[in-house]
């Protein structure tokens, strides 16, 4: 079923409680000390901020108490089934988490080749960039109903919109990437005579690395924002869909609960490319 | 003995079985934005089996794009480059470099790096072959107990044995080095030279170098013959001096030799007097 109808109640408050900036972790020293200091200097911070807006808004926005009492019932059963309409909360984030993996990896599949071909290339390069640089800035709902056209099913949709979202900036940045492999590493490849597979192994993927991994940083990051917006379009299961059922029977607790899980999940999932990240990373 | 060719007019290529490469008329013209650039005219040169030439001139003379032709980076616009008769087409391991900066590809051990360079010039090679040539270089040069490590890990001295293990390890007809030790610092330098020497007296699959370097000192204690270029634009062959100091030689007792001074001497004044750098009083 497809949420067709979009009542906006401008609620700007909301705000408030988007994205928790993550403190930069250090393991060195007394580290342990400070992160929890920051720690606690940012949950009072958005705490503070979120008391301002819901004084500011009323009742109708939910205090950081009772909304952490919403987020806890909501986390301790989050696998419950009890229809269609009233899932647990974990049922909602792994359908999304899975919608997206699916897309990204379906995304990255297309993207790395593609943009190691990109970067290798010029004639490709100018092929397909005008393509990429068309397509790239396009709102990723607008691809919402290309995928239903095509698929005629919201969840393959939904996940046809994180495929697309997922490309661009791991293109743009494996392509960057190759093109700018030193002249020093291609003179050797030449002189030692590399085959073409040696030289995309063992030269040309290693040095694009950590390009092509802060690439896939970026699309996943696009990808959770984009999978929430999708699922409210898509409805069914999922944290988008949740969101928005949560608003239709007008429990903003529930909204509030939902968007702290989401910005977490987000976090994680951030935290995890930067580990890749640094594993990938070499010193020149 | 070994001859310089510098015929005013091309040349049928020499018979000679000894002659592994040969520089034919030699010239290179780059464009730039203010028109093109005649780097290198009229080169001449022929390197016979089992000769270490140095190149030596002062900084844009055009002695590493000689380099680089040879190794089929880069073209001639005019002349010809040959070896062993046949014309230099693309870059191979039978013209294996060691590049002044090293260019050890970053992410992978010293060994690796060997290894990948011998897995690609011995094609037919079974992988435990390859593996003991990849080791038996790395012990040669020394580098047995930091094989496991990856370049950011070693001194610039380790990260030049490592390149001179490579480039030895894929047997090259030639030997090309562009200015391989130029970074390091004397005692390093010093001990590079020994590995170098070592490895070239050692190794009878590779025998022919072609060397380019600004230092005087080096030049001789490497070389069977020095090749003086001439300043550029359009730089040349200015002057051939024949290194006839007996092998092995000892570095310390060398410099104290008629013979050193001489030919030492003669560089200097080639270098300073006969073909000065542009830069005022150099």
């Amino acid at each position: 079923m497809i949420h067709a109808s979009v009542s906006l109640r401008g609620r700007r408050a909301f705000g408030a409680t988007s994205p928790v900036e993550s403190p930069r972790f250090s393991f060195r020293g007394s580290a342990l000390a400070v992160i929890l200091l920051e720690l606690m200097v940012s949950a009072a911070v958005l705490i503070g901020l979120w008391l301002a807006a819901a004084a500011v808004a009323g009742k109708d926005l939910p205090g950081p108490l009772q909304t952490l009492g919403t987020f806890w019932s909501l986390i301790v059963n989050p696998f419950y089934d009890k229809g269609p309409n009233d899932k647990g909360v974990g049922i909602q984030l792994v359908t999304s988490l899975g919608r997206v993996f699916v897309g990204f990896g379906l995304g990255a599949m297309i993207a790395i080749p593609l943009g190691v071909i990109m970067g290798a290339w010029e004639p490709a390069r100018k092929a397909l960039n005008p393509v990429v640089q068309i397509l790239r800035p396009v709102s990723p709902l607008a691809w919402f109903p290309i995928g239903l056209a095509a698929f005629h099913a919201a969840p393959t949709a939904t996940v046809f919109v994180i495929f697309i979202t997922s490309l661009w900036p791991t293109v743009i940045n494996t392509a960057f990437g190759v093109s700018s492999i030193p002249n020093d590493h291609r003179q050797v490849a030449r002189v030692f005579g590399f085959s073409r597979a040696k030289y995309v192994r063992k030269v040309i993927l290693p040095y694009s690395l950590p390009h092509i991994l802060t690439g896939a940083r970026l699309s996943m990051g696009i990808a959770w924002m984009v999978i929430v917006a999708a699922e409210m379009l898509a409805g069914g299961v999922g944290v988008g869909f949740f969101v928005w059922d949560s608003w239709n029977a007008l429990k903003v607790d529930r909204i509030l609960s939902a968007i702290l899980l989401i910005g977490i999940v987000g976090l994680l999932l951030d935290r995890v490319f930067d580990v890749l990240a640094r594993r990938a990373a070499y010193e020149a | 003995m070994a001859v310089l060719l510098r015929e005013p007019q091309l040349q049928v290529p020499t018979q000679d079985d000894h002659l592994v490469l040969a520089f034919q008329a030699v010239g290179k013209t780059f464009p730039t934005t203010r028109g093109p650039y005649e780097a290198l005219r009229d080169v001449w040169i022929s390197v016979r089996r089992g000769e270490f030439v140095a190149l030596i001139g002062h900084s844009g003379c055009g002695k590493t794009t000689l380099l680089n032709m040879v190794a089929g980076l880069d073209e001639p616009t005019v002349g010809a480059i040959s070896l062993e008769g046949e014309p230099v087409q693309k870059p191979g391991p039978d013209r294996a470099m060691v590049f002044q900066n090293y260019s050890l590809l970053p992410w992978m051990t010293a060994r690796d790096n060997v290894f990948e360079a011998v897995d690609s010039a011995f094609p037919a090679y079974g992988r435990a072959e390859k593996a003991e040539q990849t080791d038996r270089f790395l012990e040669l040069v020394g580098l047995r107990d930091a094989a496991h490590k990856r370049p950011h890990q070693l001194s610039g001295g380790m990260k030049q044995r490592a390149a001179v293990a490579r480039a030895f390890a894929v047997h090259p007809k030639v030997l090309l080095l562009d200015e391989p030790f130029g970074a390091l610092d004397a005692l390093t330098k010093g001990a590079l030279h020994e590995v170098l020497l070592a490895m070239w007296s050692l190794d009878r699959k590779t025998e022919t170098v072609l060397m380019v370097t600004h230092d005087v000192d080096e030049a001789i204690y490497l070389a069977d013959r020095i090749v003086v270029m001439t300043n550029g634009p359009s730089a040349s062959v200015g002057q051939v001096i024949e290194v006839n100091l007996p092998r092995p030689r000892d570095k310390r007792a060398m410099v104290h030799l008629p013979a050193y001074a001489d030919l030492k001497d003669q560089l200097l004044y080639l270098l300073t007097e006969t073909y000065r750098g542009q830069e005022a009083g150099e």
